[in-house]
């Protein structure tokens, strides 16, 4: 039963999508990764980078339908990364989620500014709340 | 220092004025005095001088006068009595002894015609063949032709020429009388050239110089009172310049005295009286100028008594005044505080070392300058908070700007917390006073310690993630199964790890709350809304407990102007706790309704409530209630402290009802009004 729901919701979307996920801390990425095991196998593809700037190549080539976006990171923060990456046509309504530890009301700010879907305190959340989030966002009903 | 020598120059010229009106007056007066009686003994003196000079004249001219009379009487006598001397028939008579013929022709001549008092005739031999007198004066003949009398009389006729009008006078004093005798001697006319001399009698008149003929030639002088005086009298000192009396034997006898005229005492007492007038009527003049300029030298010593104690007063105030200003100088200049004063005009007129430091102006440059010239920075944003302050305190509205930008004239930039309060005396508006002091230091370490906070945060949080999320996927199965033991004490991990975070976000949001230098950032928020987010996310808590929840936003749409994060911060406070510190199966009641002027949200359930005696403590910081620590021992008890402080911001107000065991009610009001007064300006401006 619970295999014939998966492959529904499957059929309703999710197969083939495709999630960038920007973090500089390997750990987490690892978690991340052992928790999106369920989208995964819903034909789900994630793409982890490091920081900015393989992002960036990464978004170019891959076309992602949903980005995961950490704030504090060697090199360029993430929000500069996605200042800039709404200057391009093809990212302007790229959904992004922020997931961070910076909580700041600038940061908070800024980000709604440049139209994020989510913001997401890495401390604070259950990741299964994370995972509902991009099943909705993936599935267009965020 | 300058000022009171002036009081004591101011003094001195007080005194010495004074001193001056009272010698003016002493002079003056003096002078006045001096003047009367210069006058009086002039006028006096000369009157005196005069009418003595009048009197001496006329005494002399008195004496010359009487002499003159009495030797015109003594010659009269002596021709009347020559008369009978040259009288031929007589001598014929007397020769021949025709004694008849005498006493008719002379003794009763003299008796009828009284020409004198008394008559002889005197032989060659002393004898007195004939003597007559006339019985009125009591003399006797013997007794005043006494040999003495006969020796004087021929002493006296003595080479004595025999001729017409020839005759001697004397005098002779008998019992007190004065007599003037006439002497001449009876000759025959027709043979003179053959008679000697010393062969003819003597015929002697007398005459008594009775006071009534001494009255009579007296008067013919002007003088009533002629006399004589006789004896040791006569000789007194005061009768020597009087015409003296010699008897026939050149004794001096006596005087012809008299009250010496005295016309210029006469004339003194005529004009005494008017001059004694004129003097009385200068006197009072003098009298009375000196009194009125000894009243106005009193008044003007009286004046300038009064001006030198309005000085010296005046002194005083001033001194006392300076000392004031120089205390309330020194003081303003040893404020620590940026200070400058400015009139009702804008002008500053009063500043400080501090205010000169702060700025990078000195205090010269900014007394007496508008404020808005001192602070209108060329070419920069946002960094004339001076000239906005002054609009505000001419409202008579106190300013408080927490940071302003100022750049100084060398370039520098500084932050400055400033305060203006308007200046009121009696109602109305005299200026204001600008207290400001330089917080760049202080706000670049208010900024540096956010930012370490922040990144300290930051990094806590990101182990903790870390573990959480690892904890997370174990306890949900993702990375395999665990055994039961197992999974009991990652589920306590993950619990503390949990907490550890709410403790790192609490402190997060008191250090927010403490250090956020900003004004809130007031958005519209739909609290009904936002309370329905709230509930959203706490639905897991909610299902699990199975908390029957009922919401009942009675208005929906209501969108006060709040800082939305921390009125979040509030209500997903008051309903988590309530979420928590109710039983399984409890219920929440959250309801929404509008007041006149605020929106007043209560959260209520029906929980384990607050202890009575710690009702008091509930809003401190890290305070937790005993009940509360027993039912959920994880909790850092600065929820409901950050919740009070963010309603406080807001100008709302909070409060609880609660009973042990039975539940508790939490009211929080957020004013309304401040939106409704925005919108209003707004629509004026628009």
């Amino acid at each position: 039963m619970e295999n014939d729901s998966s492959s529904a919701k499957s059929a309703n979307g999710l197969k083939d999508k495709k999630i960038l996920i920007v973090e500089d801390d390997t750990f987490l990425h690892t978690l991340l990764s052992a928790k999106l095991k369920q989208l995964r196998d819903k034909g789900v593809e994630v793409f982890p980078t490091l920081n900015a700037e393989s992002a960036y190549e990464m978004a170019k080539k891959n076309k992602p339908d949903v980005m995961l976006l950490d704030l504090a990171m060697p090199g360029k923060h993430g929000l500069d990364f996605l200042s800039e990456l709404r200057q391009e046509e093809e990212f302007k309504n790229l959904p992004v989620i922020i997931l961070s530890n910076m909580s700041g009301d600038e940061d908070r700010k800024r980000a709604a500014e440049l139209g994020v879907i989510g913001y997401f305190v890495k401390a604070d959340f259950a990741l299964d709340e994370l995972v509902e989030k991009i099943s909705g966002v993936l599935q267009g009903n965020e | 220092m300058e000022l009171s020598s002036k009081y004591i120059k101011n003094e001195i010229e007080g005194r010495q004025a004074t001193g001056m009106a009272r010698s003016i007056t002493k002079r003056v007066t003096l002078n006045l005095i001096i003047g009367v009686v210069l006058t009086v003994l002039t006028v006096s003196g000369g009157v005196l001088w005069m009418a003595a000079a009048q009197n001496q004249q006329a005494r002399e001219a008195t004496v010359t006068m009487i002499e003159g009379g009495v030797s015109a009487t003594e010659e009269s006598v002596v021709a009347l009595v020559n008369d009978y001397g040259w009288w031929q028939d007589a001598f014929d008579a007397y020769e021949v002894g025709d004694s008849e013929f005498i006493e008719e022709n002379i003794g009763a001549s003299v008796y009828d015609t009284m020409i004198a008092d008394t008559a002889a005739i005197i032989s060659t031999e002393k004898e007195v063949r004939y003597g007559w007198i006339i019985e009125d004066y009591g003399l006797v003949v013997d007794d005043v032709f006494s040999t003495e009398t006969v020796n004087g009389i021929f002493r006296l006729a003595q080479g004595m020429p025999i001729q017409s009008l020839s005759g001697r006078s004397g005098y002779i004093v008998i019992d007190g009388q004065v007599l003037l005798l006439g002497v001449s001697q009876i000759a025959p006319i027709n043979r003179l050239e053959t008679i000697k001399p010393g062969d003819l009698p003597f015929i002697v008149f007398g005459f008594v110089l009775t006071d009534e003929l001494l009255h009579n030639l007296g008067e013919s002088f002007l003088i009533d009172d002629l006399r004589l005086l006789l004896g040791d009298e006569a000789k007194e000192e005061q009768y020597v310049n009087f015409p003296a009396i010699v008897d026939i034997d050149g004794v001096m006898v006596g005087r012809f005295v008299w009250t010496p005229p005295v016309p210029g005492y006469t004339v003194l007492q005529s004009v005494s009286l008017p001059i004694f007038l004129a003097l009385l009527v200068f006197f009072i003049i003098v009298v009375s100028t000196a009194s009125r300029t000894r009243k106005i030298a009193v008044a003007l010593s009286n004046a300038s008594q009064d001006l030198q104690a309005s000085e010296q007063e005046l002194a005083k105030q001033l001194m006392v005044v300076a000392s004031e200003k120089e205390r309330i100088e020194a003081i303003v200049s040893s404020v620590g505080e940026g200070l400058l004063v400015v009139g009702p005009e804008g002008r500053v007129f009063m500043s400080n070392k501090t205010a000169s430091f702060i700025l990078g102006k000195s205090e010269e440059s900014m007394l007496g300058t508008e404020l808005k010239a001192i602070f209108g920075v060329k070419g920069v944003k946002k960094l004339s908070p001076f000239a906005p302050v002054l609009d505000v305190l001419m409202k008579k509205q106190t300013v408080r700007v927490q940071e302003a930008s100022f750049a100084r004239d060398d370039g520098e930039m500084v932050i400055l917390a400033l305060t203006a309060t308007p200046v009121d005396l009696e109602g109305s508006l005299i200026g204001g006073v600008i207290v400001f002091h330089d917080v760049t230091e202080q706000n670049l370490i208010a900024a540096a310690k956010d930012q370490f906070i922040t990144t300290a945060a930051h990094q806590l949080r990101t182990p903790l993630s870390g573990i959480r999320w690892a904890m997370s996927l174990i306890l949900d199965g993702s990375v395999g199964e665990v055994k039961e033991e197992q999974r009991e004490l990652i589920k306590k991990s993950y619990d503390s790890v949990n907490r550890l975070n709410l403790l790192i976000n609490d402190l997060l949001d008191i250090d927010k709350l403490e250090t956020e230098k900003k004004t809130l950032n007031f958005v519209p928020v739909d609290i009904a809304l936002l309370l329905k987010d709230i509930l959203n996310e706490l639905d897991g808590q909610i299902s699990q407990k199975k908390i029957k929840v009922s919401f009942d936003p009675k208005v929906e749409g209501i969108e006060p102007e709040l800082d939305k994060g921390s009125v979040q911060v509030v209500f997903q406070n008051l309903v988590e706790n309530a979420v928590r510190y109710t039983k399984e199966g409890g219920e929440v009641r959250i309801e929404v309704e509008k007041e006149p002027k605020a929106v007043h949200v209560s959260v209520e359930d029906n929980g384990i409530g607050i202890p009575r005696n710690q009702q008091k403590s509930i809003f401190t910081r890290f305070f937790r209630a005993g009940n509360a620590q027993l039912m959920e021992p994880d909790g850092s008890g600065l929820g409901l402290y950050i919740t009070k402080q963010i309603v406080d911001r807001h100008k709302g107000k909070m409060w609880f009802e609660s009973e042990e065991g039975k539940g508790t009610v939490f009211h929080v009001t957020l004013p309304l009004l401040s939106k409704s007064k925005k919108n209003q300006k707004k629509a004026k401006k628009g």
